[in-house]
């Protein structure tokens, strides 16, 4: 069975691979595998026994059933195998099929990992495998540019320090409509909680951030926002494996709750941030666990439920489900909060097979879907499960508590006609919870 | 070839030295490779400071159950028949009748022993087995695709073994005394080969699962099982 | 600080409650350095703001007011918007100049020059001392002021490719501006921006490309390049220090050469007043410490170090540490046996034997000295310093909504 895919263009990879030379390449494989990587890379290697018990679990490989070539194991085979097989010397075209598999057709969710009988982490061979396309210079354009952002202005859409004041400023503006003296306070010193937004909340999903402000006003948090870079808790840099700029976004995150005395941070609905907060990117820096609280949206609406910080007065009738977005339920087992969040919020819950931590990948994460326009088609085609899944369950609306999460589906919403509204809790919760009297302008 | 196997001496080196050479290669050999692993895993600096004995045996406890883990039970045809046959390969050689003689003849050692009819079952099972893994191996898309000759080599090594073991007990295809030579020769070789090819799994699966357990178990509060 | 009143035992200054009362809403409270006043923004009506000192509001009305801060001389200033323009407010009298934006207020030691971010039509840079850069930038992030106040410097984007352009962004298109000019070579980051102790020179981490990561003093790089680097400050008026990685792990290089052993991590590198560098170290994954001259104390701590604090004459290092959820002082090594929820910049006596703090826990502020919790609670307190002869300690406090400055002795802080 051959490696066969639909040609795609994408200049991040096919215009870099021009402009390097071969001893680059040679240069980002020894240092990749030899000085980075070492016992996993050679244990998972060497204990692969090729029983295909993996393969089945990966819902790329049940888009395209039939197709060998995208099972878990396989995706390492035509990549890790084959460089070690050619003892580092790989041609240009080798490393754009590297490429193409490890930024195309591997979300990083580690579902596959749990149908291992030696837990061989797939996820991480396919992270090296992107870490050396990054030392190469390749990496998919639309990634590359969000991360080129990141590494000057900490956040991933070029945003200017003022545009982030400013729409901060108008936002409140608007808030002070539903809420009075609604308030979005910036760079406030001492508060207990330092709130990080999507760089996307900042700019195209404001609804967003307006709808946390009001959740902030009317359960009275003691909130803040930074008034400095670092408001953006995206960390792109961790899809193109670029370490060092990853290690900077969450040494700044970090560090801008330690300037202003911070208790903690609570970010939104975001998988990878929080991820790379709690993982990727304390661990590269050499922490064993975050410096401080670092709080997921989910776990932080479940407390402000629990602790009746907030009424909810009227519940969701509509039959709705929910996706366990991997970054926070495989990686931090947040299943059953998020039900207990569900459950305030809707009469009507119709669960996804399989749930849980054992739920399939929305096939947008890990980067695919910031790899942008070209790849979107290897995304739906991953999605097909997804959208099975979804269309199994009858439900009109789908609870995606993750940014990525949210757009994949979306886009699967409309590729296979699911007719589903899928939905942050956070604007559920800002629909459904009640703004006391007092509160009203 | 015969001739040379039908030699008193060849049967001498295989019955004697080798056998001490095959079993000192195969403890060394796997503490070695132990040993490395678990001092390169150090340098990774991530791996220790998370390992969770709890998790560790939480894993390793699911997988060693047999339906213990969702992939398991998505896979019953299979997990039945590797199950079967891991626990055959494992006890057939050592609770042997004809094993535990020669045992107790060099080292004056001895435990238990199954009943011939049994472990000949056994054998056939463990051979059995392995014509599906092969079957498995050639048929299943998937798994050719994953599949070098360096794989069916293998099968080939761990089938020897017990192939030769029961020709060499029923007296069938040649004669005993060669075919017991090959047999001790290819189980020695069998064991001498653990270390260094995929059959490390046998131990290495330990030291993965301790690491995975623990990632999913202590760090990300989920299953990997 | 010499001319401060340490006399007056309790002085109450204002009635807090009575602001809330008078105004539609208060925004933060912030406290002058002598903590003889404090103000707020407060709202008269909606979008109408203005700032309250004391309980007396200034004249001036403004739809916002951001960034409000005390200078070292006791003079308030702010960024406000009037009339949908901003410009900068001191003590309420206002910049002739107007901004597009203006934002990062900051001020020199001695509180005499003041300098923020501005943008101009498209265009972007600095407003010091009332004067707009000569040369303004496609951006311009953060503002940096040298220790005499003479000069200012901003991060500035020189290039301005188009969106998804990423192979000339990759060409580097950041650097330093320092009183409008930028310097000639760009980067793809730059970073840690700081002054020399004699305002003369500036130096800037800057990345080259993926893993090739140096400083640039004045625009020269260094010839050396490293796998990672942190933010750099000059130890005296030429030398520059800066946490880098190299293939053994993090260390600190001076002048572009490694001059201490590696580390797992390393950062916040401060010079103390009798010459010595401490740094905040990773000895090992997940322990932390502080490393003096490169040589880390014995304890370690598993959760944070925080940059290290001097005493006056060097002699004695301090840190803020965290450790089960709790942070606590470390002084030479040895942490107070008392953890808190939060803790904020503990301050060395002048004579160094002592050391005070303000802390937080189960959502109460008090006193610690030497690790010892002082006898009262706060609602709300500011940082407490030393008196210069280190016999007083100066608090500002609100206790049942009214603002107190108090001058504690020493020995009442605990008792
Ligand atoms: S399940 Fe594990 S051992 Fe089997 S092929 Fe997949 S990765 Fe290899
Ligand atoms: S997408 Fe998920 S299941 Fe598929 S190979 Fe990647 S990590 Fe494994």
């Amino acid at each position: 069975m051959e490696f066969k895919r639909k040609p795609v263009t994408d200049i991040g990879i096919d215009e870099a691979l021009n402009r390097v030379d071969e001893e680059k390449i040679k240069k980002a494989i020894q240092w990749t595998l030899k000085k980075e990587a070492s016992a996993r890379l050679k244990i998972f290697v060497e204990t692969c026994m090729r029983c295909g018990m993996c393969t089945n679990s990966c819902h790329h490989y049940l888009g395209h059933e039939g197709d060998p070539t995208y099972a878990p194991a396989a995706k390492v085979k035509q990549t890790i195998w084959d460089i070690l097989d050619k003892k580092g010397n790989v041609s240009k075209e080798d490393i754009k099929k590297y490429a193409r598999i490890a930024f195309s057709e591997c979300n990083l969710c580690r579902r596959c990992v749990q149908y291992c009988p030696f837990g061989i982490d797939i996820a991480y061979l396919i992270s090296l495998v992107r870490r050396l396309c990054c030392l190469i210079g390749v990496v998919p354009q639309y990634i590359y540019d969000q991360v080129l952002s990141h590494m000057q202005t900490t956040n991933m859409l070029w945003f200017r320090q003022d545009e982030w004041l400013d729409t901060i400023q108008w936002l409140e503006d608007e808030l002070r409509a539903e809420i009075k003296n609604g308030k979005i306070p910036v760079g406030k010193k001492d508060a207990e909680v330092l709130y990080l937004a999507h760089g996307l909340e900042a700019k195209y999903m404001t609804g967003l951030l307006t709808n946390m402000a009001k959740i902030m006003n009317v359960a009275k948090v003691d909130w803040t926002v930074p008034d400095t870079d670092g408001w953006d808790y995206t960390v792109k840099a961790l899809y193109a494996q670029d370490l060092e700029t990853m290690g900077k976004v969450i040494r700044t995150h970090y560090e801008t709750a330690l300037r202003l005395n911070i208790k903690r941070i609570v970010i939104g609905e975001c998988g990878h941030a929080f991820r790379t907060a709690v993982y990727e990117g304390v661990r590269y820096l050499g922490w064993k666990e975050p410096p401080i609280p670092y709080i997921h949206g989910v776990q932080f609406f479940y407390e402000l439920i629990k602790e009746r910080k907030i009424k909810i007065t009227k519940k969701i009738e509509e039959p709705v489900t929910i996706q366990d977005p991997c970054n926070i339920i495989r990686y931090r087992g947040m299943g059953q909060m998020l039900r207990y969040i569900v459950k305030e919020l809707c009469e009507n819950i119709i669960e996804m097979s399989p749930k849980d931590d054992h739920n399939y990948c929305c096939s947008a994460g890990g980067g695919m879907i910031d790899s942008g326009p070209p790849w979107k088609t290897a995304r739906i085609e991953g999605g097909k499960v997804k959208a099975e899944q979804i269309s199994d369950t009858g439900a009109k609306i789908v609870i995606a508590p993750c940014h990525t999460c949210h757009k994949g589906i979306e886009d699967l919403n409309v590729y296979y006609k699911l007719n589903v509204h899928v939905k942050f809790l956070v604007d559920i919760i800002a629909e459904v919870m009640e703004i006391p009297e007092e509160m009203k302008p | 070839m015969e001739q040379f196997l039908n030699d008193p001496s060849i049967y001498t080196l295989v019955r004697g030295p080798l056998v001490w050479l095959a079993f000192i290669v195969f403890f060394v050999g796997m503490l070695y490779r132990i040993f490395t692993t678990l001092k390169m895993a150090k340098k990774e600096k991530v791996i220790y400071p998370y390992l969770s004995f709890k998790y560790t045996l939480r894993s390793i406890f699911r997988w060693l159950m047999p339906f213990g883990s969702i992939s398991m039970r998505k896979h019953p045809w299979f997990t039945i028949i590797t199950f079967i046959f891991h626990i055959c390969i494992i006890v057939t050689p050592i609770f042997l009748t004809g094993h535990m003689e020669l045992w107790n003849e060099s080292w004056e050692i001895s435990w238990l022993s199954l009943p011939v009819g049994l472990t000949d079952l056994m054998t056939i099972t463990v051979i059995v087995c392995l014509f599906f893994i092969f079957l498995r191996r050639l048929i299943q898309k998937d798994i050719r695709f994953l599949t070098s000759t360096s794989d069916y080599i293998l099968l080939v090594l761990v089938a020897l073994p017990f192939i030769t073991g029961f020709l060499s007990h029923h007296e069938l295809l040649l004669q005993y005394k060669i075919m017991l030579t090959i047999h001790m020769l290819s189980g020695e070789l069998m064991l001498i080969a653990i270390p260094f090819t995929k059959l490390s799994h046998m131990f290495m699966f330990f030291l993965t699962r301790a690491h995975t357990g623990s990632e999913f178990g202590a760090v990300r509060h989920s299953r990997d099982y | 600080m010499v001319n401060w009143d340490w006399d007056i035992e309790e002085k109450l200054i204002c009635d807090i409650n009575e602001w809330k009362e008078k105004f539609l809403f208060v925004h933060e409270l912030i406290v002058s350095a002598d903590r003889e006043k404090i103000s707020a923004t407060v709202e008269i009506e909606d979008k109408k703001v203005t700032t309250c000192i004391n309980g007396k509001i200034w004249e001036n009305i403004f739809e916002r007011i951001c960034f409000p801060q005390y200078t070292q001389e006791g003079s308030l200033i702010c960024l406000v918007l009037q009339n949908y323009e901003w410009t900068l407010a001191k003590d309420d009298s206002l910049l002739e100049e107007t901004f597009d934006y203006a934002w990062n207020l900051k001020t020199d030691l001695s509180g005499k020059s003041i300098a923020f971010n501005i943008k101009k039509g498209d265009s972007y840079g600095v407003c010091l001392n009332g004067k707009i850069w000569d040369n303004l930038f496609f951006d311009a992030r953060d503002i940096f002021l040298s220790p005499d106040g003479e000069t200012s410097a901003s991060y500035v984007k020189i290039k301005n490719p188009p969106l998804l352009d990423i192979f000339s962004s990759k060409e580097g298109i950041w650097t330093v501006g320092i009183n409008g000019n930028a310097w000639d070579k760009s980067f793809i980051s730059v970073y840690g921006l700081c002054f020399s102790t004699d305002s003369k020179k500036v130096a800037a981490t800057v990345r080259l490309s993926q893993q090739e990561f140096t400083v640039a003093i004045d625009g020269i790089i260094w010839n050396e390049t490293f796998l990672n680097a942190w933010e750099p400050i000059f130890i005296n008026e030429n030398d520059v220090s800066v946490p880098v990685k190299t293939e053994n792990g993090w260390t600190l290089a001076i002048n572009g050469k490694a001059v201490w052993r590696s580390f797992n991590q390393l950062w916040h590198q401060r010079v103390s007043p009798d010459g010595r560098i401490a740094a905040v170290v990773s000895t090992e994954f997940g322990k932390w410490t502080i490393a003096i001259d490169g040589k880390p104390w014995e304890k370690t701590f598993s959760q944070n170090v925080l940059p290290p604090f001097f005493s006056p004459d060097g002699k004695k290092i301090g840190a803020v540490v965290r450790e089960n959820n709790l942070w606590t002082v470390a002084i030479d090594g040895k942490p107070w046996d008392i953890g808190f929820d939060r803790i904020w910049s503990p301050q060395f006596s002048p004579d160094g034997k002592h050391c005070i703090a303000k802390a937080e826990k189960d959502g109460v502020y008090f006193i610690v000295l030497d690790g010892k919790i002082g006898k009262d609670v706060f609602d709300i307190l500011w940082e407490p310093q030393f008196s210069p002869d280190g016999n007083k300690v100066l608090i500002g406090c609100i206790k049942n909504g009214k603002y107190l400055r108090k001058v504690l002795r020493l020995n009442e802080v605990l008792r």
